[in-house]
């Protein structure tokens, strides 16, 4: 009988593969378009009949620097990583993507698309404008959903009918639903499953044909009802807020859990498939506009957020018996720069242990041990 | 026995433009506020002294009038701004405006009630307190001791706003119209501050994504104007609903009429700026662009005076064949001029290389057409998005491209904005593109416009140097 362990790795496998099916596809004529940003409803472009493939890769301090004849070393580091993939040449999508669509929601994330655009590559900047409480911007928003569709449609010579967005939606909330049914087997003690591999799970559905991703998860997720924990009664259950872990940066999960704690929640805004299932009734593009625009977590980049944001994590503490509270810093990412001492702050009221760490992607033995210091004495501040 | 001097008034009539006609009849007013505004910003009589006898002589030629009532515009600003918290107190009302805003509107609240106080209190106190005075580190360092970390590089006006607020320095405005069109950093930083520090700070957001495609020019998508003039009447109604006043439509085509008179008169200084050599110092026409870009509670009497004596000094200046440097010297143009450490501009100039221009402050041509939307509101739009400072980078590049030729530069240097993730992350994309079409130097230097604790003035010095040699060294080869 396969394990959850085995159904893991045969998922990481399909994951790995995908990249590899999209080129043969594109060879057969089929369209690729790459989205950066969680505002861009993948929902459409999978509908549309294209591949889809997330950009968010990151982990490793070179591509950031190739990034510099392009970008600031001041914007934040899995911006620039994006960007320096590509003209380092490391990205196997991006070269072929049919269209690359930019959510627009913050500065950092259109100068990825302004570099792209400098490149020659194939942009489309989606307008995502952060006041999202606004009747006005929910409108604009939808607006530039409905031209997305457009474009897409123009591209691929295909109608993107309700019919194949009721059914893409469909595919697309069961992964959302499986995942949040397998985040929330996190609230046991201890826990069957880590937050390395929750985040994996998320990389693999988003990196994924939806329907090979349904059928893993679906599996996995049996899998781990059988499944024993490997943490022990003393594994403190740390929560992580940030932007988010990008695909391939997983050392700081690593170190939580070899310091004696388990990720068992989290609120990051990127990198994870989003929990909100997607209403399939009546207009289906407005559907998707209200779960990316209104019902998702507001972003960190829209105004006003933090109050939302932290009544979130207050929340998720309690639900999941948080002993402590950590923030996940990218270097030079400004807004999240703010959020951390308000997310501080607020944990010191309610009496958890917080700590922020930081990382420009550099895992060099010096900087890692350093990182492990820091979470090591986190951790032993929460078994207090 | 000699009578000691009063630095304070010898600063306003030697430096400050308080000693000329028509101000030196407001001298003694002036100085009794001014007094009080220095004791406030802890400027101490030594330090006014030292800016009196080193630190402005050294990097501005107070020897003309137009130089001297620009720093007066500035100081006067500076002294009502930190007059404020009486006026709150005695139940004025406030409204605080942050780049980058499009100022027509905060004038019209003037103009619909002449007893509003409008402050851009970050850019209007940075662009006093450290040019003149360079002292807002200790601003900075007081922002970072309390959230705002300086290992990630925010920008200087959000601390200083935060600083200025939080040490009582300016009072809680009525509210502060926060508008965050591309950039994220001052939104979030007046949220910050209100849920870091003071839950009655009073903010209204408008907000635009910013996602004009390279080359596009946004001013004609006209979807882009109407729903970006929406959101500018929602936070106008909005502001004049917290002020408890009429929208007056009236008001803001009056406004934006006068930003265009004013907006044609800088660029008549423009082109006396094209001279050879340029007349004057390029951060002089800088500081009165602020007129453009932020808005004066002192209005615009001060303003336009200076601008006038500006205008008069280039143009005897340029009758007598002289300037900043040697006729037929090396002219550049920068992006962002880093006026707030005047001393990068001297080493240029102490090396044979005159600066007269700031590339993101100029009128382009498009910016001095009138209007097409009519709507009081589509026609700000239109001409906000038609702001250098706003648009996509591809246009960015394109106007740099259009100003190089218009004003003959024989090079280009973009910087001094590493920590802005609005303004500065699209430079060398723009430096890239215009490098491919011209055979002019370029350059980018690291940087930032608003401090100087990250950088030593030698280090500069020598960078400076080396971008001079070389720029001579190409116009040699060129001739």
């Amino acid at each position: 009988m396969l394990t959850f362990r085995d159904d893991l790795e045969e998922f990481a496998r399909i994951s790995r593969e995908y990249p590899g099916g999209i080129r043969r596809r594109k060879s057969e004529g089929k369209k690729v378009f790459c989205y950066y940003g969680n505002r861009v409803p993948v929902e459409i472009i999978h509908a549309s009949g294209a591949m889809p493939y997330p950009l968010f890769d990151g982990g490793d301090a070179g591509p950031s620097e190739a990034a510099l004849p392009y970008l600031l070393p001041f914007i934040n580091v899995q911006a620039l990583y994006q960007v320096g993939q590509h003209a380092s040449g490391l990205n196997p999508i991006i070269p072929i993507a049919d269209l690359i669509i930019i959510d627009c929601k913050e500065s950092d994330s259109e100068r990825v698309g302004s570099a792209f655009e400098f490149l020659e590559l194939p942009v489309w900047k989606l307008g995502v404008p952060q006041d999202w409480e606004k009747e006005i911007a929910f409108h604009y928003y939808k607006r530039q959903l409905d031209k997305l569709k457009e474009e897409l449609e123009g591209i691929t010579g295909e109608r993107l009918t309700q019919d194949k967005l009721v059914q893409s939606t469909k595919q697309y909330n069961r992964i959302g639903e499986l995942l949040c049914k397998i985040g929330e087997l996190r609230k046991e003690h201890p826990p069957v499953i880590s937050g390395e591999e929750f985040i994996k799970l998320n990389h693999y559905a988003l990196r994924s044909d939806p329907d090979a991703a349904i059928k893993y998860l679906e599996k996995i997720y049996k899998d781990l009802q059988r499944e024993k924990s490997r943490f022990t009664e003393g594994a403190q259950r740390i929560m992580v807020a940030g932007r988010g872990f990008t695909f391939g940066d997983y050392t700081p999960l690593r170190i939580i859990e070899e310091s004696g704690g388990v990720m068992v929640t989290e609120l990051l805004d990127e990198g994870i498939v989003h929990p909100e299932a997607v209403k399939v009734d009546g207009d289906q593009m407005e559907n998707i506009a209200q779960t990316y625009y209104r019902d998702m977590v507001p972003s960190c980049l829209f105004t006003p957020s933090w109050k939302e944001r932290w009544q979130r994590v207050d929340r998720l503490i309690d639900e999941y018996h948080v002993s402590g509270l950590l923030y996940y810093m990218l270097s030079f990412d400004v807004i999240y720069d703010y959020e951390y001492p308000l997310f501080s702050k607020r944990a010191d009221e309610k009496g958890v242990p917080f700590e922020m760490i930081e990382s420009s992607y550099n895992f060099s033995r010096e900087a890692t041990e350093t990182l492990r210091t820091r979470i090591e004495s986190f951790i032993k501040i929460c078994r207090r | 026995m000699t009578k000691k001097k009063d630095w304070h008034r010898e600063y306003l009539v030697r430096c400050a433009g308080f000693g000329d006609p028509p101000w030196d009849k407001e001298l003694d007013e002036m100085l009794e506020k001014w007094r009080k505004a220095a004791e406030k910003l802890g400027l101490t009589e030594e330090e006014v002294k030292y800016a009196v006898t080193e630190w402005i002589p050294s990097n501005y030629d107070i020897g003309l009038e137009g130089v001297r009532k620009t720093i007066g515009v500035m100081t006067a600003e500076a002294t009502d701004m930190m007059m404020a918290t009486e006026r709150k107190a005695r139940g004025e009302k406030m409204v605080y405006g942050v780049l980058p805003a499009h100022t027509p509107f905060y004038r019209a609240f003037k103009f619909t009630d002449p007893s509003v106080n409008v402050y851009f209190v970050d850019a209007n106190f940075i662009s006093f307190v450290q040019p003149l005075f360079h002292k807002i580190a200790p601003h900075l360092d007081y922002a970072e001791e309390r959230g705002v970390r300086y290992g990630c590089r925010h920008c200087a006006l959000n601390k200083t706003r935060y600083a200025l607020l939080r040490q009582g320095l300016v009072p809680l405005p009525d509210v502060s119209w926060i508008w965050g069109f591309i950039c994220d950093q001052a939104p979030k930083s007046d949220e910050f501050i209100k849920e870091y520090w003071n839950s009655e700070y009073p903010i209204i957001f408008s907000r635009w994504s910013h996602h004009g495609r390279a080359f596009e020019k946004e001013y004609q998508n006209v979807e882009m104007v109407k729903y970006l003039a929406s959101v500018m009447r929602e936070g106008y109604e909005q502001v004049c609903k917290v002020l408890g006043i009429e929208v007056d439509e009236n008001a803001i085509v009056k406004a934006l009429e006068e930003r265009m008179d004013f907006m044609l008169k800088y660029a008549e200084l423009s082109k006396l700026m094209a001279a050879d050599p340029p007349p004057i110092a390029g951060e002089i026409p800088l500081l009165l662009a602020h007129g453009l870009w932020a808005v004066f509670n002192t209005g615009y009497v001060y303003y336009s005076d200076a601008l006038d004596a500006t205008l008069k000094d280039a143009k005897t200046k340029i009758a007598k064949g002289e300037g900043v440097v040697p006729k037929g010297s090396p002219r550049g143009m920068m992006w962002f001029m880093p006026f707030c450490n005047p001393f990068i501009l001297r080493m240029f100039e102490e090396n044979g290389v005159a600066i007269p221009f700031c590339e993101g402050l100029l009128p382009s041509k498009a910016e001095l057409e009138p209007p097409k939307f009519e709507d009081p509101f589509e026609a700000n739009a239109e001409a906000f998005l038609k702001e250098c400072m706003i648009t996509n980078w591809g246009n960015k590049a394109e106007l740099t491209l259009e100003r190089l030729e218009t004003y003959d530069i024989d090079f280009m240097i973009w910087g001094f904005e590493d920590f802005d993730r609005w303004l500065g992350s699209d430079q060398k994309l723009c430096q890239a593109y215009v490098e491919k079409k011209i055979e002019k130097p370029c350059f980018y230097i690291e940087g930032d416009i608003w401090e100087d604790r990250d950088y030593s003035e030698e280090a500069m010095r020598v960078r400076i140097e080396t971008i001079c040699e070389v720029v001579k060294a190409r116009l040699a080869a060129t001739i």
